[in-house]
């Protein structure tokens, strides 16, 4: 055997020969003997290679003997900025790997170098530097940052780690950079924009909530079956937090997000994997695509250093809708009631009857959401490292108020501790990461948004003189009393993982990833009896509740695996073969109690005359799986990446348990081949595909079960029980496969990075609870639908570089993305429960509308297309046009901006997109609550062209249903497209003296600039009756010591 | 290559425990549907259910946005309606029903799961090896009323309906309507064959569970609307003959639960609670928000009538008056009411009825006139058979106002609905029926045509 190169040793060896031919400098050959006699595990495993050592490593020796003359260098290495680049890898050029780094303050001393020699200077990031010694015992070097190493970025897969340039699968990954100081108290927001493929909504302006997160669109009929897979440092966690029959309505479908546990300042990257080969290792939980979490670590070999940062924000809502003013509405509920022909106004509209003032106005907008919200944090972290170990610990503290017109709070509380540890032969390291958060949510119960756009504009007040709350003589339902009934949430999580590795042989290393989630959820709401009109008589004895619940979630996890990597010659392989564990607990007790002698004790159960438990549940989830991968690679060029899982879940039937999933990629780094070497403008080339299967469990637990369920209703004091669900215990895995192909092109020394990538998934056997007739006795049914989504899209992320000297850099980002969403086939669809609710061929979000024609001049009612001629406009038959609602294009344009010691970014996000408007909201306008400017416009034989018909107080049926038709009609969907200046950021570094190392100074907006012609509140959020997102200006001052 | 070997052995070991792994038993707040029913605990836990839906959230009970109490009485001529909620509420007072109104799409629903419950309990029971032979028929009676007395309801609203006794979803989804008489006759059945596996006796002295005289009384109520006098007057009157019921005289006494003319009545869930009755209507120093009585309800009742004065209570405001039902009193710590469903004055009524049908009308007046002379009334005496075809109707409005709909359906056996017209303009005939949900129609075709007019 001949070694050609030095990439033919084992990496161990390497080292060995760089420890030999130090020691050979000062030393006698009769030593090497004995040194490698010293080493055990050469005799055995290294045994062809020791001839080999002996023969190089005495010629080596002999060659560098000849020189005598060596100097020692000194000197100090800084980046273009003229900061100190500390790690710096110095070693002298051709002779040996062995060297130095430089210290914190970038400075190095490097002994015995040959006064011929060349020094390289290399560091990751920054182009390498060779400069030759010339005798010279000081050498000061600036390095220049690289981005043609942007390749050689790592990034991670899970289960395994990919170098960017050579992984064969489809991989977004955000980092550090992105996400830090943002006023944000979810990462999620700051990811909104900034990936192709990944479509982010926040389902509430009020902090705490959900996020709606699709990733390469809809694959699922249920919306919890496109929850992706959130791990966190290794540890999956559950998609939706506690999600509980007693929580507010205040949070959009009772979500709470996962990621807001996580302080974002503490995220060292995302990464969201998207296609087949990126997602099948993680099987059936790999549908949706998977998100992985990576929080910071120490760095080895630093000292101690201590960063202090606190930011203060202020937000407001960012849209506003133009409604009515007071002459405006009371024009219209008296035309109103004069159309329906009715001229004593009754006695509750007390609007127009006299009852109320009716010279009033209030913008309700302002007084009930108007409110400027605060955000402050602050966090402080310590890390550190010797040669082998690392650590960084982090303690954060978060504080955001909201909108709504009272002191309403969300506190975050974040610990973390990060541990990284090597042994000294390399052999085993082990990673350990704690993070502990709680979180204390302090809202209203109900979203009163919805309120301040219906609200009279001549309503009363909302507050007496005496500060006490206004009902107007019972004739007001007055809507700040609910910030009396509040809803309260604690969250404790504590995430723990631990990674050890143990190189058992030469490349052969055993491995186990285990981890502990645990989550203690409390929910407190309360419902006094003031909240309601003294009209009703409620008292605290019969109208007050407060209904409390407690959720505790443990989950372990156990993740044995064996990796083994071998190289010959220019083939490689990477095995990986590894099993899953995951075990989750999760115990519910919820408890409400009512007829308390006082309001003053609601908070309190034991203070109820009657507790009621509503649910005590101890429910178990597991889950076994077996996993591999296979990843060969020939030449650098030639890339087969296999991968596959076989997976157990507890959540079906015993015959449908089971089921395989499997991928497989490929990669052409073809740049790299002969016939591209004189193109010199191409500078990366990569073409690549997978294809592949994965599943979905997310059907909640015990579904296949034909059991009675424990009531919290009772009669004659017997609990009821009552049949859980109709019985079914066939169904199983859902199940898409995933079609990639992707090339990736980097032009002018990676300046330009296109990648380009087309997809195609498709996702069968439907687990959905299939709609039933009420005859049935209930709604749905669990089954395997055998109908077929199809997702597919185009994907393209351009970076570019336009502008690199050594003071002014400019880096740009564009992403966009076009989704198509398509039922493929749904066998029966007619005559099936969904038969009005989707179409072949069309996306899975259609809006079967009525077709406007508009308004009749003869009877002064909205007319639509009858389309079966039956002189009645109905569903079925009626309701003909299909509206594609959705995204048609996303994307965002980020940039950065750095002079000197100035940065300056920002990110523009822009969804094209067709969703219900307004109109599809609207109550009936005439009616005793507040409209838009736009029902002005009302037709009549005088403005034919008027866009609402004659108003009405709501007693005309034919109206009634005709407005029923009009809300579920061509004009209810509208183009809901914008583009938002999602993030701005301007920070400025000043370096002070050796004590303070920095101080950094930012300021951020939030949601900045919106351009839309969306008829509605906010283009972002289409579910009506939340709180839109917010506006938010933000600064802070980082502290590096 | 032998690591990989390695790989595939320690993998198939993985593999081979899978099965252990991942098995997780039951839920600590689920049993399994069998075990339900082996032990009369259980079994009785699930009929409890039963009861307490027909409580809180059945088309017969009282004081619930979508039972007949409320729905019944404004549909037709008892309560004004203030209550706009976008559930179609506001139309079904208005007489504008459409197929879309979303408060018909629940009364649908919740009656059929309810159905549904009962016939799970039916099966549940019959299937089971281990009750004796006296739960059984208790269990199964009940559950066979309470789904017959469903059944009668929605036989009325909508007129033809689909009937089921299956669990089966498949033959469920599909299945079609039943004619509404062969419904009442398939109805008779049932109540007869309920009748006779309950016994007198009640069960608990509270008599909050049916007992079989409840039963004789809807079965009364169907030989009724089958014209079925005598055989209706023979059944009512074998209930009347019970030594457990007595009239109550004392107008004061009849919401009161200890009453001896209380054949079944449904009690609160807690001791203490309210009835729904009680929280539902009241409204006091403002206009009314829900619901309040029409002034030709309230101008029914002649100026000395005791129910005016004691179930009827009066807010001003601004010199203006409203009326609400005030038959249940106890808005807190209620010790004495429960929602009466059957009375021993609706047998009266009925045996009036089929008597005079029969032209027997001597006879009848004095079951006519009880209800009269507790209310301090005169009695009537020698009325034409149209004058007490009228006076049956009105003194039967006043007795039973906001009670389970039984004004609609009243009129509506006597075929007098049109009558509505006078004070609930936009009354017409088709309107006797309800439409179907168009929810209904679209999942299960078979259900179609519409009815008439919608």
């Amino acid at each position: 055997m001949i070694l050609k190169d030095k990439s033919d040793y084992p990496e161990s060896c390497l080292s060995l020969l760089a420890v030999l031919r130090y020691k050979c400098t000062r030393y006698k050959y009769e030593y090497i003997g004995k040194i490698i006699s010293l080493l055990p595990f050469l005799r055995g495993t290294c045994t062809r290679y020791r001839l080999l050592f002996l023969l190089l490593a005495g010629c080596l020796t002999f060659i560098n003997s000849t020189y005598a003359q060596t100097v020692t260098v000194t000197g100090r290495v800084t980046e273009s900025t003229g900061n100190p680049l500390p790690g710096v890898t110095i070693v002298i050029r051709g002779t040996s790997p062995t060297g130095t780094t430089t210290g914190e303050d970038g400075r190095y001393t490097l002994t015995g170098v040959p006064a011929d020699a060349v020094l390289s200077f290399s560091f990751v990031g920054f182009k390498t530097q060779e400069i030759p010694v010339n005798g010279r015992t000081r050498l000061n070097v600036q390095l220049q940052e690289d981005i043609t190493t942007l390749s050689e970025v790592v990034v991670n897969a899970g289960y395994y780690t990919v170098k960017d340039q050579l992984r064969t699968g489809s991989i977004a990954r955000v980092t550090a950079k992105e996400i830090e100081n943002q006023p944000v108290s979810n990462a999620l927001s700051a990811l909104q924009g900034r990936m192709a493929g990944i479509n982010i909504t926040q389902g509430s302006g009020a902090a705490g909530g959900g996020y709606e997160i699709q990733i390469r669109g809809t694959n699922s009929l249920r919306r919890v079956g496109n929850y992706p897979m959130y791990i966190i440092d290794g540890v999956p966690v559950s998609p939706e937090t506690a999600s509980n029959s007693i929580s507010a309505s205040i949070l959009p479908n009772t979500e709470i997000n996962p990621l807001n546990a996580i302080n974002p300042n503490d995220i060292e990257s995302i990464e969201i994997l998207k296609d087949a080969d990126a997602t099948a290792i993680y099987g059936s939980r790999g549908a949706n695509g998977v998100i992985l979490v990576t929080t910071k670590k120490g760095r080895t070999g630093r000292k101690t250093a201590l960063s202090v940062n606190t930011g203060y924000g202020l937000s407001r809502v960012a849209g506003k809708m133009e409604m009515m003013d007071t002459p405006q509405y009371l024009e219209m509920r008296r035309q109103a009631y004069a159309n329906d022909g009715i001229t004593d106004y009754p006695a509750n509209a007390y609007d127009i009857n006299g009852t109320w003032d009716q010279t009033r106005y209030t913008d309700w907008q302002d007084e009930l959401i108007g409110r400027t919200a605060t955000t402050s944090n602050v966090q402080v972290s310590l890390s550190g490292g010797s040669e082998n170990t690392s650590f960084l610990a982090s303690a954060s503290h978060n504080e955001q108020t909201t909108v709504f017109g009272r002191d309403f709070k969300y506190k975050t509380n974040n610990l973390s501790l990060n541990l990284n540890h090597r042994s000294d032969d390399n052999r085993f390291t082990l990673s350990s990461a704690v993070l502990f958060s709680g979180q204390a949510n302090n809202l209203i119960r109900t979203d009163i948004t919805s309120k301040a756009l219906l609200l009279s504009p001549n309503a009363p007040a909302l507050y007496k003189e005496d500060g006490s709350l206004n009902w107007e003589d019972n004739t007001f339902t007055n809507p700040v009393a609910a910030y009396e009934s509040t809803y309260d949430n604690k969250n404790k999580a504590l995430n723990f993982n631990i990674n050890l590795s143990y190189e058992l042989f030469r490349s052969f290393y055993i491995k186990l990833n285990s981890g502990i989630n645990q989550q203690v959820f409390e929910e407190k709401i309360l419902s006094p009896s003031t909240i309601y009109n003294p009209a009703f008589g409620f008292t605290s004895a019969t109208h007050s509740s407060i209904r409390k619940a407690n959720q505790h979630q443990f989950s372990y996890l156990l993740e044995p695996q064996l990796n083994y990597r071998c190289t010959f010659n220019a083939h490689e392989m990477d095995i990986l073969v590894g099993g899953t564990f995951q075990h989750r607990q999760t115990s519910a007790l919820g408890i409400s109690g009512s007829r308390f002698e006082s309001n003053a004790l609601i908070t309190n159960l034991a203070a109820a005359g009657n507790v009621t438990v509503i649910y005590d549940t101890e429910t178990g989830y597991k889950y076994a799986a077996l996993f591999g991968r296979i990843n060969y690679q020939y030449k650098k060029r030639y890339i087969l990446n296999l991968t596959g899982r076989r997976d157990g879940s507890s959540r079906f039937g015993t015959d449908n348990r089971f089921a395989n999933f499997g991928a497989v990629g490929v990669a052409w780094l073809f740049a790299e081949e002969a016939f591209f070497n004189d193109i010199r403008w191409l500078s990366f080339g990569k073409l690549r595909a997978s294809y592949g299967l994965t599943g979905s469990d997310a059907i909640g637990d015990y579904q296949y079960l034909d059991t009675y369920t424990v009531s919290s209703n009772s009669y004659g004091g017997i609990k009821g029980l009552y049949p859980s669900r109709l019985y079914n215990p066939y169904f199983s895995w859902e199940k898409t496969t995933k079609l990639e192909v992707a090339l990736e092109l980097g032009f002018l020394d990676d300046r330009i990075r296109l990648n380009t990538a087309w997809f195609r998934n498709r996702s069968g056997n439907q687990l959905v609870g299939i709609p039933l007739p009420g005859t049935t006795g209930f709604t749905r049914i669990q089954a395997n639908l055998p109908a077929t989504v199809e997702n597919k899209g185009l994907e393209l992320e351009l970076n570019t570089n336009p502008v690199r000297t050594g003071t002014f850099n400019w880096d740009s980002g564009f992403n966009i993305s076009f989704p198509r969403n398509k039922l493929v086939s749904f066998p029966g669809l007619e005559g099936s429960t969904y038969a009005n609710q989707y179409v072949i061929g069309y996306p899975v979000s259609i809006a079967k509308v009525y077709n406007y024609e508009g308004i009749d001049p003869e009877t002064g009612l909205y007319t639509f297309t009858d389309y079966n001629n039956d002189g009645n406009i109905s569903s079925p038959d009626d309701n003909q046009v299909i509206k594609r609602t959705g995204a048609r294009y996303y994307g965002g344009w980020s940039n950065q901006l750095s002079y000197k010691q100035w940065e300056f970014s920002f990110l523009f996000q822009f969804v094209n997109q067709v969703q219900k408007n307004y109109n599809s909201a609207m109550l009936m306008p005439g009616t005793m609550n507040n409209q838009p400017v736009e029902a002005l416009d009302v037709w009549s034989k005088d403005n034919p062209g008027g866009q609402y018909m004659a108003y009405s107080s709501g007693v005309d049926a034919q109206k009634n249903q005709s407005f029923l038709l009009f809300k579920n009609s061509t004009v209810a969907v509208g183009d809901a497209s914008f583009i938002r200046l999602k993030n701005i950021q301007l920070s400025y570094l000043l370096p002070v003296n050796k004590h303070v190392q920095n101080i950094r100074f930012y300021a951020q907006g939030q949601n900045v600039l919106t351009f839309t012609d969306y008829f509605g509140l906010d283009p972002e959020f289409i579910s009506t009756g939340f709180l839109p997102p917010l506006k938010t200006y933000s600064f802070g001052v980082q502290f590096n010591f | 290559m032998k690591k990989i070997y390695l790989f595939f052995c320690i993998g198939g070991l993985l593999l081979a425990a899978c099965e252990d792994l991942i098995d997780v038993g039951y839920p600590s707040n689920q049993l399994g549907t069998p075990q339900v029913f082996e032990d009369v605990q259980t079994a009785n836990a699930a009929l409890a259910y039963l009861h307490a839906m027909v409580r809180d959230r059945s088309v017969m009970s009282g004081g619930s946005f979508t039972g007949m109490g409320t729905l019944g009485g404004m549909y037709a001529d008892e309560l004004d309606c203030y209550y706009n909620d976008q559930n179609g509420v506001l139309d079904i007072y208005h007489n504008q029903l459409q197929e879309t109104n979303t408060s018909i799409a629940s009364i649908w629903s919740n009656s059929y799961q309810q159905i549904y419950y009962a016939n799970a309990v039916i099966y549940g029971v019959e299937q089971s090896p281990t009750l004796s032979g006296d739960d059984k028929n208790r269990i199964k009676g009940e559950a066979l009323l309470v789904r017959s007395l469903i059944y009668f309801y929605l036989q009325q609203l909508f007129g033809d309906i689909p009937y089921t006794t299956s669990l089966d979803y498949e033959y469920n989804r599909t299945i079609g309507k039943t004619e509404a008489s062969a419904l009442l006759a398939q109805l008779e059945k049932d109540v007869t064959e309920a009748a006779g596996l309950l016994v007198d006796d009640y069960r608990d002295a509270e008599r909050i569970y049916p007992n079989r005289k409840a039963a004789q009384l809807l079965l009364a109520r169907i030989y009724l609307l089958q014209g079925e006098w005598l055989l209706a007057e023979q059944t009512a009157k074998n209930i009347l003959q019970s030594p457990l019921y007595q009239y109550e005289t004392d107008i004061n006494e009849v919401f009161h639960k200890s009453g001896k003319h209380i054949l079944w009545q449904l009690k609160p869930q807690n001791n203490g609670d309210a009835t729904s009755e009680a929280t539902h209507y009241y409204f006091a120093d403002s206009a009314p928000h829900n619901f309040a009585l029409t002034q030709d309800l309230v101008d029914a009742f002649a100026g000395n009538d005791l129910r005016k004065q004691a179930w009827i209570a009066t807010v001003t405001v601004n010199e203006q008056s409203w009326y609400r039902p005030h038959k249940y009193k106890n808005r807190s710590n209620n010790t004495d009411e429960y929602s009466i469903m059957f009375r021993l004055e609706e047998v009266y009524f009925i045996i009036a009825e089929t008597l005079a049908r029969q032209n027997k009308m001597d006879e009848a007046l004095s079951y006519l006139n009880a209800s009269r002379q507790r209310a301090g009334l005169t009695p009537l005496a020698s009325l034409t058979e149209e004058e007490f075809h009228n006076e049956l109707l009105a003194e039967k409005r006043r007795e039973f106002f906001t009670e389970s709909g039984h004004r609609f359906l009243d009129l509506k056996r006597w075929g007098r609905l049109d009558e509505l017209s006078t004070v609930k303009p936009n009354w017409e005939n088709y309107k006797q029926v309800w439409p179907l949900p168009q929810s209904e129609l679209l999942l299960n075709p078979n259900l179609y045509p519409q009815n008439t007019g919608y």
